[in-house]
Formats: structure tokens, C-alpha cells, sequence
């Protein structure tokens, strides 16, 4: 095929593309971009699902001493938000985004494993389906994402009619998609360290992919930690095999270790694509390259290394030993040092810029605030003695969803707007991106803020409801109306995302004026990605193009450097 | 009395050291969210995009840098030493002190027990003010948290696993609090409640709690100690003078006297004795209160009589 008519065959929507009519060229596929489409779609499906049973539960927690939910439901409720969000619905959705741009931002053909790509993704929608089947069975898990030992035991764990299968369920379910992701993470690092032509070099990588490489490292040391502990409780469960069980010389906190061994590197899991996606954001929106490269990717580096040092301030309230409380608050209070990098190297990209503030930059602006707000709450958990205090409280589930969502869904977000002109050939409504942002901004901020303040009131998470203690009603009847607004943030990006597949705008190649490799090809990309790769002299090939262009006034690629793949 | 429920109105000195640590850590974030806001919104403000202004193709400074780790550096390293000092401050060694009170948590209730006196209670507390005291505690079955919110820190009760506290209470008062590691079903109605009281008024407490139960006086409470005998109460709860086997359930002996039924989750008065003997399940869902099939003249019975037990 000739290079030059490219852009005149390519196709104007991603509904329009011949590949893609057949439902058989989906469930067969081995293409990176379906495949990170399926990732990016399903996690879409179970973010509904995990909004949906937020607001149940801001619903239930409306007013004292309400008994609209028994706690039975309750409690399947909130361990299924949480287990959903964070296995089902935000880390498959950033592996998604990895998935589909990790080779169209190296300028590669496709992932190094094709197949088991697509087996990832397979594995992972069978042990979300599973997870989700133990609701028919009428006991899903009701002990919390954490499923602390010995809740899950068998003697425990069972209602009145069965004996906590919802615990199996989630066993097998977390082992399918741990499986899948530790896949991933490995067609991830061997397509980055392999795939990339030869003038990519290290110091030219998009900053999206270090972090998603980086990401993937922590993958395959963390997900294994998870594994091993599930096997073990499942090994408790039906082999009699007594590792959690006090009485016969186990130790339930033997569970606790695993599990934060594995927890704490995944909330970083959770974080660093987003700031891989702000990272390619902010550049792009302020026209200026991003500040400071060589030190975010050292500060992301550092953080990865880091987050296998921190998993027992989880743990401060256990009366562990005091040596080990200083180590741990010490590497805790360490790790804000790079997070600190990354914020205030956000920052310097931005001054001296030009900034338009497009939904996407508007996404990233109130990320860095609300990150930053995070980020503090959790340097007040590494103070160990404070950590005594408002650990197990609203203060907590205030802080984390600081994180994660005012942090992580914030820059997914931020790389909807930015990217889904490039996957489907369509922009988003920005005008109703716009409305969301701010329903989100407000509706979020609303929600959670004030859930410090009734951590700090006394309240400890995971009630289904609460005695009418001072200022509890009013604080919650607040959390709760915000949350609603919340909600209807979310409705409408969900709104803007099937729409705009049919009315959207149609879009160019390169919409935003990006200057990494996926904006050197068509929107949507052709099924082998590239046609020819521009040279790679930095890490904004398609700005030195330019600049190239401007002094040459050539509108050809220069041939010199460019590759046929 | 107040009920002092709040992590900002400290009742012990241990909280108090602990507000003032959450102060300065607070303290120290507030400036740096206001630095990290105000430059954001400067950035957004003074370089948003107009004609006429190319943005600068700049993209390093070392010594920026050096600065922007140095100086957090700094703060941490501060935070920490904050912490290491209150730390001591709260929990010094225990070098194997008898506790004064030990409490041992339930699917869903607080066994307590008074080591110096042999006194053994349930769901409320009782302490005398001004005394270093070292609780301790300790699970029957799955892991639960302590938490006092006016008294500062909380504490994972973890079976096979015991944890200790030093309090020193300041205030007189009744302090609310509840079990704060998720538990189960009746996670949210495990309630503590904390009867702070001059060192005099908690030594007759004690005194009074170390008498057996009140002996029936009436036919009706003669009845009821039949009721409790026989519907097999007897094999979890124990009254102190009538049978003391039953371990798995609440201590009865004073159960009179206290405030609340079912830790917290009834105030205690007939009509919810009644309600709970009734359908404990209804009352508190999850309870590891059977269903006896009371009548209801043996419920009145049984009622009349524990009511009595003051």
C-alpha cells in the first residue's frame, strides 16, 4: 500500500471502520486498539455499576438511624463499590489506555504479545462476570474490599442460608483478572523495552508510557502478592489449612501484611497512568514541553520503588512494634517527596505557557488541586499518632477518594477528552464537557470534603447507618445531596460518551495539536497504526516536524530518519 | 451528662497530644495546599491563552528542582520527628504492668474485666479520672477496633493478637464510642460508652458491681430467674450468685444498672427488654441472640426480674 493516499482512506468514525462491523472481529481479535477498546468499554460498563452503588450507599447514609437498607445489603454494597472500582473498573480502565497507546505512542505495530493480550482482557471480563455472579447467589462478599481475615473464614462468613460463597466468587474472580493483569503488565514492559523504533530512546519515551511501564513493573511484583493470599484463604476455606486461623496457630494478620504487601503498591497502581495522562495533557494545552522530564521520570521511579516500603501504614492501629511503626511512617512520609516533584513540575509546565482551557486541561487543573489536598490527608496518616486516631474513620474514606477519585477518575477523565478523538474519529461535546467538569468538580468536592470533618465528628466507615450524634445528620444530609450532583456528573460524561460516537464532531488526526507519535497517524489509527514514523529527535517528534517544516517549508516528511514499518 | 464524642474535644491527655500533633501536621498542610493552590490558579490566570503571546519553549531548571525536593524533604523529616515524640508520649512501654481493665470484644458486645477487682461488666465502661491506666484488649473471634474519639487514639482488637492503651482521662463525663474495624452485621450497633468519674464515685461503682446478683424478691421475679433457667439463658450468660457457666453472652449480674441494652443499641427500660427478648433479631440484626420462643407472660417474668438486677 502507498503512503501517500493514507489520510484519504482513512476512515471518518470508528463506526464506519470494515474491521470492526463483525461482533466476530471483536471477540477474536489480537489488535491492540480493539482490545484496549473492550479493556476501556467493559471498566466503562462496571464505573456505572460502581457509581450506581455509591449512590445507594450516600442514600442509605442520608439521615441517622436509617433503615431503608438492612445491614446484610449494606455491607454487600460497600464491599462490592469498593471492589469494583478498584479491580473492575479504574485499573482496567488505565490498563485499557495503556493497552491501546503504549505502541502508538512508541510508533509500534501492535503489542509483543498479541494473544495473550487479547487473554488478558478475556480473563478479566470472566472474573468480573464472576465476581458480579455471586449476587445472584444472593451473598456476595460482605466484608469489605480488604476482606480482613477471619470475616472470611468459613465460620464467619456465613449467613443464614449459605456458607459465604460470595467470598469464593470473589477468590476465583480476583485470581482471573489478577491473572490477566499481570499479562498485561508483562506485554507492556517487553513491548516498551523491544517494540520501539530505533531512534526512541530511553530519554525520548512519552512520559505517559515510562509511567505505564513503571506502572507495570509494580504489576508484576505486586498482583502475586494478592494471588498468593487468595490461594491461602482458599486453602483456609476448603482444605482446612488454618493460615489465618488463631486457634490453631495462624494469624489473621499474616492476611493483613499480604494484602497491604499487595494494597499499597496498587494504589499506586491506580495513580501513575493518570499521571502518565496529565503528564501528556498539560504539555499539549500549554503549549510548552513538559518541565523538568529527566526528574518526573526519576520521581516516578522513586515512587514505584518506594511503594513496596509502605504497605504496614495500613496497619499503624495492629499494635505492631515501635521499630517498625518508624520505618514504615518514615518511608510514608518519604514518598510525598516525589509526589511533590510531579505536582510542582506540572506546575512549571504550565507557567509561561499558553493555556486553553479545553474540558481536558480543565480536567488536570483540578486534579492537581485535589490531588494535592490527597496527598496532604495522607502525610496526616503517616504521623503515626494521628494515624491511631483517624484511621477506620470518614476521615479516611475522605482522604482516599481524594486520590483516587479527585485524583485518578479526574485524569481519566482528562484522557477521555483528550484521546477519544483519536480512538473513535469523533470529539466529544465540549460544551456538555464543560457542564460535567463542573458537576463534578462541585458535586465531588461537596461529597467529600466535609466527610473529614465527620471522621473527625467520630464516625468509623463501613456503617450501614449511624446514631444521631452532633453534626453527624448534617454532615452526611450534605455529603449525600453533593453526591447526587456527583452522579449526575458522571450520567452526563456517560451521555457525552455515546452521543458524541454518533453526532460528535468528526475530528482531524490531531485535534489538539499533540506532539507525540499517536497523533502522526489517522483517527481512528489504521489497523497496523503507521504508515511512516516520523524521525524521533526528542520527546515531541511531531513539534521538531514542525518546526522543520516551518524552516524548510516543506510539507513532506523529511525522508532522512523516517521508517516504513 | 455530656456526651463528648468528638476527636476535637480531647478528654485525655493522650488525645491532647495527639490534637496537637494533628495541628501541626494540619497546620503545615494548609500552607502548602494555599502555595500549590495560589501558584495553580496564578499559572491559569496569568498564562491562559491570548493573541499575540507564543508560550516559552523552556523545560528545566536543576537548581528549581534541588529546591522543590529539598525543602519537602525538610518538612517530612520535621512531620516525623512530630510523630516519633507524641508516639512516646502516648504509649510508653507497658513492661508487663497488670492492666486496670481489660476488655475483650464480641460478635457484637464488650466484655470487660477489672483485673484488680474481679469485677466483670459489659458494653459499659466505667473509669476513674486522673489515673494512668493501661487497658487491654483482646478478641473472642474476628478482628474489631476500640475507638473513643474523645480519648485519642483507637486500637485493632485482634485475635491472638492482644493490644495494650494507656489512658489518662481529664474530664468527668459519659464518652461515646464504637467499634471502629468492620465486623460483620452488627458492625454499625456495637457501641461503647465510657463513664469517666471521680476516683470515689468509680470505687463504689466497683464495689457495687463485685456484689452477686439481688436474690428475687417477688413471685413474678421468682418466676423470671425459672424463665432464664430453663429457655437456656443460662448457658451464656452468667449472674453472679445464680449461675456462672455461660460465657459466649453479656454478664447479667448488674444488667439493671446499666444504660443501654445490646451495646448500645436500646436505651434500657422494660418496654425494650422486652422488644429484644422478643425478636432479637429484629432489634439487632445479626445477634448471636437466639429466638427462645418466649411467651409473653415469660417474657414479662424474665423482664421483671433482670430489670431488677441493678
Amino acid at each position: 500500500m502507498s503512503n501517500e493516499n493514507s489520510t484519504s482512506e482513512k476512515a471518518g468514525s470508528i463506526l464506519e471502520v470494515r474491521e470492526y462491523k463483525s461482533l466476530l472481529s471483536w471477540l477474536s481479535s489480537v489488535d491492540h486498539k480493539q482490545i484496549g477498546i473492550m479493556y476501556i468499554t467493559t471498566s466503562l460498563l462496571f464505573l456505572l455499576v460502581g457509581v450506581a452503588l455509591a449512590m445507594v450507599m450516600r442514600t442509605q447514609l442520608i439521615k441517622p438511624n436509617h433503615h431503608w437498607l438492612s445491614p446484610e445489603t449494606y455491607n454487600q454494597v460497600f464491599t462490592m463499590h469498593g471492589t469494583t472500582m478498584v479491580f473492575l473498573a479504574v485499573m482496567p480502565m488505565l490498563t485499557g489506555f495503556m493497552v491501546y497507546f503504549t505502541p502508538l505512542m512508541i510508533g509500534a505495530r501492535d503489542v509483543s504479545f498479541p494473544r495473550m493480550n487479547a487473554l488478558a482482557y478475556w480473563l478479566y471480563l470472566m472474573g468480573g462476570i464472576l465476581i458480579y455472579f455471586s449476587f445472584l447467589t444472593g451473598d456476595t462478599l460482605h466484608a469489605g474490599w480488604s476482606a480482613y481475615a477471619p470475616l472470611t473464614s468459613v465460620n464467619y462468613s456465613m449467613n443464614k442460608y449459605l456458607v459465604g460463597t460470595g467470598v469464593d466468587y470473589w477468590i476465583i474472580g480476583l485470581l482471573l483478572t489478577g491473572a490477566g493483569t499481570i499479562m498485561t503488565a508483562i506485554n507492556i514492559l517487553v513491548t516498551v523495552v523491544d517494540l520501539r523504533p530505533p531512534d526512541m530512546k530511553l530519554t525520548r519515551i512519552p512520559l505517559f508510557v515510562w509511567m505505564s511501564s513503571i506502572n507495570a513493573v509494580l504489576m508484576v511484583l505486586a498482583l502475586p502478592a494478592l494471588n498468593a493470599a487468595l490461594v491461602m484463604l482458599f486453602m483456609d476455606r476448603h482444605l482446612n489449612a488454618l493460615f489465618f486461623n488463631t486457634s490453631a496457630g495462624g494469624n489473621p494478620l499474616l492476611w493483613e501484611h499480604s494484602f497491604w504487601f499487595f494494597g499499597h503498591p496498587e494504589v499506586y497502581i491506580l495513580i501513575l497512568p493518570g499521571f502518565g495522562i496529565i503528564s501528556e495533557v498539560i504539555p499539549v494545552f500549554s503549549r510548552k514541553p513538559i518541565f523538568g522530564y529527566a526528574f518526573m521520570t526519576a520521581a516516578t521511579v522513586a515512587i514505584g520503588f518506594l511503594s513496596f516500603g509502605v504497605w504496614a501504614h495500613h496497619m499503624f492501629a495492629t499494635g505492631m512494634n515501635f521499630t517498625v511503626y518508624y520505618v514504615f511512617a518514615l518511608s510514608t512520609v518519604l514518598i510525598a517527596v516525589p509526589t511533590g516533584i510531579k505536582i510542582f513540575n506540572w506546575i512549571a509546565t504550565m507557567w509561561g505557557g499558553s493555556i486553553s482551557f479545553d474540558t481536558a486541561m480543565l480536567f488536570c487543573i483540578a486534579f492537581i488541586i485535589q490531588f494535592t489536598i490527597g496527598g496532604l490527608s495522607g502525610v496526616v496518616f503517616a504521623t503515626v499518632p494521628v494515624d491511631w486516631e483517624l484511621t477506620h474513620s470518614y476521615f479516611v474514606v475522605a482522604h482516599f477518594h481524594y486520590t483516587l477519585l479527585g485524583g485518578t477518575i479526574f485524569t481519566v477523565m482528562a484522557g477521555f477528552y483528550y484521546w477519544y478523538p483519536k480512538i473513535t474519529g469523533r470529539m466529544l461535546f465540549e460544551g456538555l464537557g464543560k457542564i460535567q467538569f463542573w458537576l463534578m468538580v462541585i458535586g465531588f468536592n461537596g461529597t467529600f470534603f466535609i466527610l473529614h470533618f465527620a471522621g473527625l465528628a467520630g464516625m468509623p466507615r463501613r456503617v450501614y447507618t449511624y446514631p444521631d450524634l452532633p453534626h453527624l445528620a448534617t454532615i452526611n444530609l450534605i455529603s449525600s445531596c453533593f453526591a447526587y450532583v456527583l452522579g449526575l456528573g458522571f450520567l452526563l460524561f456517560f451521555i457525552n460518551l455515546v452521543i458524541s460516537l454518533f453526532k460528535g464532531k468528526p475530528a482531524n488526526d490531531n485535534p489538539w495539536g499533540g506532539w507525540t507519535l499517536e497523533w502522526a497517524t489517522s483517527s481512528p489509527p489504521p489497523a497496523h497504526n503507521f504508515d511512516r514514523i516520523p524521525p524521533i529527535r526528542s520527546i515531541r517528534p511531531l513539534w521538531d516536524l514542525e518546526q522543520s517544516q516551518k524552516q524548510s517549508g516543506a510539507a513532506a516528511l523529511p525522508s532522512h530518519g523516517g521508517e516504513n514499518v | 451528662m455530656d456526651k463528648f464524642t468528638s476527636v476535637l474535644t480531647p478528654a485525655t491527655k493522650e488525645a491532647s497530644y495527639i490534637l496537637s500533633s494533628f495541628y501541626i501536621v494540619l497546620g503545615v498542610s494548609v500552607i502548602i495546599f494555599v502555595i500549590v493552590a495560589g501558584l495553580v490558579v496564578y499559572a491559569t490566570i496569568r498564562f491562559r491563552r491570548r493573541s499575540g503571546r507564543e508560550a516559552k519553549q523552556f523545560s528545566e531548571n536543576f537548581w528549581l528542582e534541588v529546591l522543590w525536593i529539598s525543602i519537602p524533604l525538610l518538612i517530612v523529616a520535621g512531620l516525623f520527628m512530630v510523630a516519633v515524640r507524641t508516639m512516646s508520649l502516648v504509649n510508653p512501654p507497658t513492661l508487663g504492668d497488670t492492666p486496670d481493665l481489660t476488655v475483650v470484644a464480641h460478635q457484637w458486645w464488650w466484655e470487660l474485666h477489672y483485673p484488680r477487682s474481679g469485677v466483670t461488666a459489659a458494653n459499659e465502661i466505667h473509669l476513674p479520672v486522673g489515673k494512668h491506666l493501661l487497658l487491654k484488649f483482646e478478641s473472642a473471634d474476628v478482628i474489631h477496633g476500640f475507638w473513643v474519639p474523645a480519648f485519642g487514639q483507637k486500637i485493632d482488637v485482634i485475635p491472638g493478637h492482644p493490644n495494650t492503651m494507656w489512658l489518662t482521662i481529664t474530664r468527668p463525663g459519659r464518652y461515646l464510642g464504637t467499634c471502629s474495624s468492620f465486623c460483620g452485621l452488627g458492625h454499625a450497633d456495637m457501641r461503647i460508652q465510657v463513664f469517666a468519674e471521680s476516683p470515689e464515685e468509680f470505687k463504689a461503682w466497683l464495689a457495687h458491681e463485685r456484689q452477686p446478683a439481688l436474690p428475687p424478691r417477688t413471685v413474678e421475679e421468682k418466676k423470671g430467674v425459672q424463665v432464664f433457667r430453663e429457655k437456656n439463658c443460662i448457658n451464656c450468660h452468667s449472674i453472679a450468685g445464680l449461675a456462672t457457666k455461660g460465657r459466649e453472652a453479656p454478664d447479667l449480674t448488674h444488667v439493671g444498672s446499666r444504660t443501654t441494652l445490646a451495646a448500645g443499641t436500646l436505651p434500657n427500660t422494660s418496654e425494650n427488654l422486652a422488644k429484644w427478648l422478643r425478636n432479637p433479631q429484629a432489634v439487632k440484626k445479626g445477634t448471636r441472640m437466639p429466638d427462645t420462643g418466649l411467651t409473653a407472660d415469660q417474657i414479662k417474668y424474665l423482664t421483671t426480674y433482670l430489670e431488677g438486677l441493678k
